[in-house]
C-alpha cells in the first residue's frame, strides 16, 4: 500500500493541476499565436494604418462622386443651364490638364542630358559616351514613378501616348526628331525627382559614371507646353 | 510515487475535459510557463523524495516564488519585445532533465542494491 505523506498530497495537487493547464493548453487554438518581435509590430502598424488611409481616401472619393451626382440631378431638374454648363466647363478644364491639352506651370526640376567630352579609351566604342533614346527613355519612366505630373523632353509635351525611339544621332518622339542636348522638364516633388536619378543606383549617376553628361537642378516656376498635336482614336472606342 | 503521478494527471485531464475552460490566446505563453513550473516542481519533489530530505517549506515556496518570475519574465518580454520568457523555459527545461537525472540515477543504485543482496 502507498503510504500517504505531505509530499504525495502535494504531488498529487501539483500533478491534477498539471493535467488541467495541459487539456487548456492543448485545446487553446493557439495556431496563429506566436512570439511578435517589437519591430514586427511596427510594420504591422504602419501597415495598418496606410491601408487604413487609403480606405479613408476611397471613402472620401465615394462621397465625392456622390456629391457630384447630386449636384448633377439637381441641376437637371431645375433646368438651371447656367451651372451645367459651369460644371461642364471645369471639367472639361480638369480632363485637358489630365490629357496634356494645356501647357502647364509650377515647380520641379530641369535635367540637361548632353554627349560626353572626355577622350575615348583606347578601342573604346564612341556609343558609350552618346545619349541614347534610351536614357531619355529610362529618365522620363524614373520621373514617371516619382509622381512628375507633366513632362517635357525639348519643349516636346510627353503624352501617355508618346513613344521615344531611336534615330541616328537624334531621336525621335511621336515622329518628330530632336537633337542633343536635350533638356528635359518635369513638374513635381523636385527633391524626390533630383534623389531618385542621383542616388547611388540612380540613372543619372549611371549615366555621369559612363561619361555622360547629365545635370540636375530644381527651378521654381518652369512651364511645360501642351500637346501641340491633334490626337485621335482610330481604332479604339468607349466600351461603355 | 508514480502511481499517485499518474493517477493525479489523470484525474486533471479529466477535470481539464469535464469543465471546459477557456481562457484568451494572448495568455497562451502565462499558461505554458505555469505548466512548465509545475512539471520542474512535481519532478523536484519527486528528487527530493528519492534523496530523503522534501521539506514542503522549501517546495511551496520554490513552486510559487519560480512561478511567480516565470510570469514576471514573459509579462516583462512582452512589453519590451524580447523574448524574455526563452530564460524561464531554458532554466526549467534544463532542471527538468537535471532533476530526472538523478531521479534515474538513485532508481537504479536502489535496484543494484537490491540484486547485490540477493
Amino acid at each position: 500500500m502507498i503510504k500517504i505523506g505531505k509530499i504525495e498530497i502535494t504531488v498529487f495537487l501539483l500533478c491534477i493541476v498539471i493535467g488541467i493547464l495541459l487539456v487548456i493548453q492543448i485545446r487553446a487554438d493557439n495556431s496563429g499565436n506566436m512570439y511578435v518581435s517589437a519591430s514586427e509590430i511596427d510594420d504591422y502598424i504602419a501597415q495598418i494604418e496606410s491601408e487604413r488611409a487609403n480606405i479613408d481616401a476611397i471613402k472620401e472619393q465615394i462621397e465625392e462622386s456622390k456629391r457630384q451626382l447630386a449636384d448633377y440631378e439637381e441641376s437637371a431638374k431645375e433646368k438651371d443651364n447656367a451651372t451645367i454648363q459651369a460644371k461642364l466647363t471645369s471639367e472639361l478644364e480638369s480632363f485637358r490638364s489630365m490629357s496634356c491639352a494645356d501647357a502647364m506651370r509650377g515647380s520641379g526640376v530641369k535635367i540637361v542630358v548632353d554627349d560626353g567630352t572626355r577622350p575615348l579609351y583606347e578601342g573604346e566604342d564612341i556609343n558609350d559616351i552618346i545619349v541614347h533614346d534610351i536614357d531619355i527613355l529610362l529618365i522620363v519612366n524614373e520621373l514617371k514613378r516619382c509622381k512628375a505630373e507633366a513632362i517635357a523632353v525639348n519643349g516636346h509635351r510627353i503624352t501617355p501616348y508618346t513613344s521615344i525611339v531611336c534615330s541616328g544621332y537624334t531621336i525621335r518622339m511621336d515622329g518628330m526628331v530632336y537633337a542633343r542636348p536635350f533638356e528635359i522638364t518635369a513638374i513635381g516633388d523636385a527633391k524626390r525627382m533630383s534623389g531618385a536619378l542621383l542616388a547611388p543606383e540612380g540613372y543619372g549617376t549611371y549615366l555621369r559614371e559612363w561619361g555622360v553628361l547629365f545635370t540636375i537642378e530644381s527651378v521654381e516656376n518652369v512651364e511645360i507646353p501642351a500637346y501641340s498635336e491633334e490626337e485621335s482614336f482610330k481604332y479604339a472606342e468607349p466600351a461603355n | 510515487m508514480i502511481i499517485i503521478i499518474a493517477i493525479g494527471l489523470i484525474i486533471g485531464i479529466c477535470i481539464g475535459f469535464a469543465f471546459n475552460i477557456t481562457f484568451p490566446s494572448v495568455y497562451s505563453f502565462y499558461i505554458t510557463m505555469a505548466l512548465l513550473a509545475a512539471l520542474d516542481s512535481v519532478i523536484g519533489a519527486a528528487r527530493a523524495h528519492m534523496e530523503e530530505k522534501y521539506d514542503s517549506l522549501v517546495f511551496g515556496t520554490g513552486f510559487i516564488c519560480n512561478a511567480l518570475l516565470a510570469a514576471l519574465l514573459t509579462w516583462m518580454g512582452d512589453k519590451l519585445g524580447i523574448p524574455l520568457y526563452y530564460a524561464a523555459i531554458l532554466v526549467f527545461g534544463g532542471r527538468l532533465f537535471n532533476n530526472l537525472a538523478v531521479v534515474r540515477r538513485i532508481a537504479i543504485d536502489r535496484y543494484r542494491e537490491k540484486q547485490n543482496e540477493q
